[in-house]
């Protein structure tokens, strides 16, 4: 299963060639407990540079748990206890030599409900750039506002406010500025735990089309329900149940032709 | 989905327009109706409560704020004020003070009613003034040298019983033995109420003057200033600890037994009686670290004990109230957690923050019993300059006035309790304006 | 093995789409038979029912169509539910092909039937419309139950149908070399036979969407090829 899974996600086909691709972030062994709950079991996963991969799953099947592992949010819950190996770039994150926060810098997070902190649309994408001490002077930080919400795509809706409170902003525009505050201190991976969930079809689908833009820089982990919106975005999708990694693969394997049986009727709407 | 057919065997059809259903409808909204009347009709108790207190204060207390004033004749005698030295100010006021208005008060009395022979007599009317009214005639000699020699009408200050009698507080049926003034005296006030002379006017000394004897004099002006520099202790003392506690217990100490021991024991202090935390300063800082007795110093540590809890409890829960989303954000973006608490969740929390310190020091501001322990009871004429001089609080001000025999206090202790009513609602409105004003949506 | 929809709306919508395609495929069978009976015994007027029911073979196949459609729009199925509902409309695609040659069929009894010169035996003509319908009753009974190995089967019975129709092929090209007169019937029949036997392939057709639906992949395995009337030669026939 392990094997099979490798040569799924290390060779990619390029024009009828294999080209191998060295994954982003590695998950080897990954177990996860809250107390006496065991969340995570075992579970083996790659990243891919340029790619979304979406985890799938119903609910409390630990999907967003292992979302959490990846950038070490767990940390803050006392009773959370992380096994196993989770490497970025060949690093493990565990790593004491690791900075936690800078870690969380490089694999930066966008949540299920936007929630951009109750100042100006400005201090909003300017805070983590003065945290990390990324920008020189006001000029530099300006140029970083900037291009976040353009690369974002709230540019032209809100250059002309940008002293206006985040929240004022509509659920989707919270949301990409959500999404431009976590590119203005440019990370290696976004995590995304289920960022459309409070978003109508159309902010959903300006989302979606972000995050299809957004994969041709950043390494992409989403966690969706809607099993549709995995399929439209994603090039790789994992399917969790019971805090397993029941089946990994290309999206267009998993929903046309999955191999488990648990999977199919998750995504078939099947009772399991 | 197979037993679907047991489910519709099991609904009975409801008949919405039945006699049963129409009873039920009329008993669900009798309910409503009764617990509805019960809760207006506790409000209504309430409310009726609130204005009787009120009310009485208010009818006792908005006397206190007038003051009675008899314009007399004062012929300022250069025989009895001696030579005074109108060139050397300093000279004129220290002599001044020296001399004895007494006596000019006492000739112009008996040039004003020169019936009037028996020693007796003029010592009852004399009485009719207040020993402020010596100070008034020297206020006017110290404006103005040249008045002196001359004879001019000086509005002097009546005494508290003429008060009373001119506000109808003394009454003139009762017997003269039972009443503090005489049939003589009542006589004079008549012939000089009857010449006009007799004006009340607006009782500003009571808000500049201190404690007194003497309840015409006495003001609130010292235990205003007593209160405000024992707050001031207290807040600088309480707000900075209890907010360091609470965002320590919040978000930063190991949930672990002894945090929640912790925790019980600060929600227990909250409850405990204030008299306790009053002996509890009388022990400390007095007897042992042995700083001055009635000090406002003193005061404001024994009430920052007693309002810590509060500050504590009220803190965290506005610390608590921040949504995680907004930590989440910050941690997720690389901030770490002291960056997190204080870029984020104590700007976010501080309007609730200082919302619930208010309440805190209104709740301090109106406490008597530990400031009674420690010694800010004690009669004190002079307004404290610093925090470690002798001073007196509003409540206990109240509290010295109430149990004073004078007829005068009794209006002038609901005029006390009127002020520091206004100084609590001053405070709590400033609290609500706090949280409006401040109050973050997210 | 498979569970039940949590939507079960979705099942009955799925069910009235198998439903379908059992009946268009049955009435495609039977006019197929009809065909057959009307060429053998030269009865016109079944021949020409067999020409207006088409219509109805047509009708099932926009009705499977439309309510393929219908699902994918408000169901969004997914994996096995998605492949099975793209191949419905595949199947009764492949059922109309079929049902067409039934009606080409029943249109050469006329002129079978004036050319009266020829007595040809139908014996392999119907042995082969025999086998087709078995086939079909075969492929809708691999539809029903789901079954990957009912659908090899009847992928690899179709080499029987073009065996016998390579035989006809050669026996009606050696009637049309010895008697001249006889190629008008000849032609036809060997067309009325090339029909039959392209029922066969779409039905082979189905099988493999029968395959792709159980198993989620193509049935890439080589089928064995019984019609060599391509490479016939009229000189190698002696």
């Amino acid at each position: 299963m392990v094997e099979n899974m490798n040569m799924q996600s290390s060779k990619n086909e390029i024009g009828g060639q294999q080209k191998a691709i060295t994954p982003k972030m590695r998950a080897r062994k990954v177990n996860v407990y809250y107390g006496e709950n065991h969340a995570l079991k075992d579970i083996n996963l790659d990243i891919n540079p340029n790619e979304v991969t979406a985890l799938i799953g119903p609910s409390g099947c630990g999907k967003s748990t292992f979302l959490r592992s990846l950038n070490r949010m767990n940390d803050i819950i006392d009773i959370c206890r992380v096994e196993g190996t989770i490497t970025l770039d060949g690093e493990d994150i565990n790593n004491k030599s690791i900075d936690v926060v800078q870690l969380r810098a490089r694999i930066g997070m966008v949540f299920q409900k936007p929630n951009p902190f109750p100042k100006s649309i400005y201090d909003n994408i300017a805070y983590g750039p003065r945290i990390h001490g990324i920008a020189n002077n006001k000029h530099e930080l300006d140029e970083i506002v900037h291009s976040s919400l353009k690369k974002a795509g709230l540019w032209n809706e809100v250059h002309d406010r940008l002293d206006a409170s985040g929240t004022s902003l509509s659920g989707g525009q919270q949301q990409r500025l959500c999404i431009a505050r976590t590119i203005a201190i440019e990370p290696e991976v976004i995590l995304m735990d289920e960022p459309c969930s409070a978003l109508d079809p159309i902010a959903t689908a300006v989302i979606e089309e972000l995050i299809d833009e957004l994969k041709n820089r950043y390494a992409i982990v989403i966690v969706t329900h809607s099993m549709q919106q995995a399929a439209r975005i994603s090039q790789k999708t994992a399917f969790f149940h019971l805090g397993k990694l029941m089946e990994h693969g290309d999206t267009a394997t998993i929903f046309t032709n999955p191999t488990h049986q648990k999977t199919r009727d998750y995504i078939t709407g099947r009772y399991g | 989905m197979t037993d679907t057919s047991d489910n519709d065997q099991a609904i009975t059809r409801v008949i919405w327009h039945s006699d049963e259903q129409k009873n039920r409808l009329k008993s669900r909204y009798r309910k409503e109706k009764i617990f509805k009347f019960f809760a207006v009709s506790s409000l209504a108790a309430a409310m009726a409560a609130l204005v009787v207190v009120l009310g009485s204060i208010i009818i006792t207390g908005s006397s206190g704020f007038i003051e009675t004033r008899i314009e007399m004749d004062i012929f300022l005698d250069k025989a009895v004020l001696g030579d005074l030295p109108t060139d050397d100010r300093q000279e004129y006021e220290k002599q001044v003070a020296g001399a004895n208005i007494n006596r000019i008060l006492v000739s112009s009395l008996q040039r004003e009613f020169p019936d009037v022979t028996k020693r007796s007599d003029v010592f009852e009317l004399l009485r009719l003034f207040s020993v402020g009214a010596q100070t008034d005639i020297r206020d006017v000699i110290l404006k103005d040298p040249s008045v002196i020699g001359k004879t001019i009408p000086i509005n002097l200050l009546a005494s508290s019983n003429v008060d009373m009698l001119i506000k109808g507080n003394i009454s003139r049926d009762v017997a003269e033995n039972d009443r503090k003034i005489s049939d003589q005296q009542i006589a004079w006030i008549d012939k000089l109420n009857n010449d006009g002379k007799v004006t009340q006017g607006f009782n500003w000394s009571f808000f500049v003057s201190g404690d007194s004897r003497e309840p015409e004099l006495a003001g609130i002006w010292s235990a205003t200033i007593g209160s405000f520099l024992t707050l001031l202790v207290t807040f600088l003392i309480a707000f900075p600890i209890g907010v360091g506690s609470a965002i320590y217990l919040e978000e930063f100490a190991p949930k672990n037994r002894i945090t929640d021991l912790i925790e019980i024991n600060i929600n227990n202090l909250a409850a405990v009686p204030s008299i306790i935390f009053g002996l509890l300063g009388l022990a400390i800082f007095i007897n042992y670290i042995n700083l001055p007795r009635s000090a406002p110093l003193v005061g404001g540590l024994t009430l920052a004990l007693m309002t810590l809890p509060t500050i504590i409890i009220t803190a965290r829960a506005a610390l608590k109230a921040v949504p995680p989303s907004i930590k989440e954000a910050a941690i997720g973006l690389g901030a770490s957690h002291m960056q997190t608490v204080f870029h984020h969740v104590l700007p976010l929390s501080m309007p609730g923050i200082l919302t619930g310190s208010i309440i805190g020091m209104a709740q301090a501001l109106g406490e008597t019993a530990p400031l009674i322990m420690i010694g800010m009871v004690a009669f004190i004429v002079d307004t404290p300059g610093s925090i470690m001089e002798a001073s007196t609080a509003l409540p206990v001000q109240v509290y010295l006035w109430a149990d004073s025999p004078e007829r005068g206090f009794l209006e002038k202790t609901s005029a006390a309790i009127m002020v520091l009513l206004a100084f609590l609602i001053i405070m709590n409105g400033l609290a609500i304006w706090l949280r409006q004003k401040f109050e973050k949506k997210w | 093995m498979t569970h039940s929809h949590i939507v079960s709306s979705f099942d009955e919508d799925l069910n009235r789409l198998r439903t379908k395609i059992v009946t268009m495929a049955n009435l495609v069978a039977k006019q197929f038979s009809d065909a057959e009976k009307a060429l053998v015994s030269k009865d016109l007027k079944l021949a020409k029912i067999v020409r207006e029911n088409d219509k109805q073979v047509d009708q099932l196949e926009q009705e499977i169509e439309k309510s393929s459609i219908e699902l994918i729009a408000m169901r969004s199925p997914m994996a096995d539910d998605l492949r099975e509902i793209i191949s419905a409309i595949k199947i009764s695609n492949a059922l109309e092909r079929i049902g067409d040659y039934a009606k080409n069929l029943s249109k050469r009894v006329i002129v079978l039937n004036e050319t009266n010169k020829f007595d040809a035996n139908y014996a392999v003509l119907s042995q082969m419309v025999n086998l087709i319908n078995i086939m079909n009753k075969d492929v809708i009974d691999a539809y029903v139950n789901k079954s990957a190995e009912k659908a090899i089967s009847v992928w690899t019975r179709d080499i029987v149908v073009d065996n016998l129709y390579d035989t006809l092929f050669r026996e009606m090209l050696t009637y049309m070399m010895e008697n001249p007169e006889l190629i008008t019937p000849a032609t036809h029949l060997l067309f009325v036979a090339k029909n039959i036997e392209r029922a066969g392939d779409h039905l082979t057709n189905i099988a493999e969407l029968i395959y792709y639906i159980v198993e989620g992949i193509p049935l890439e395995l080589n089928r064995p090829k019984g019609d060599k009337s391509s490479e016939v030669n009229t000189e190698d026939l002696d």
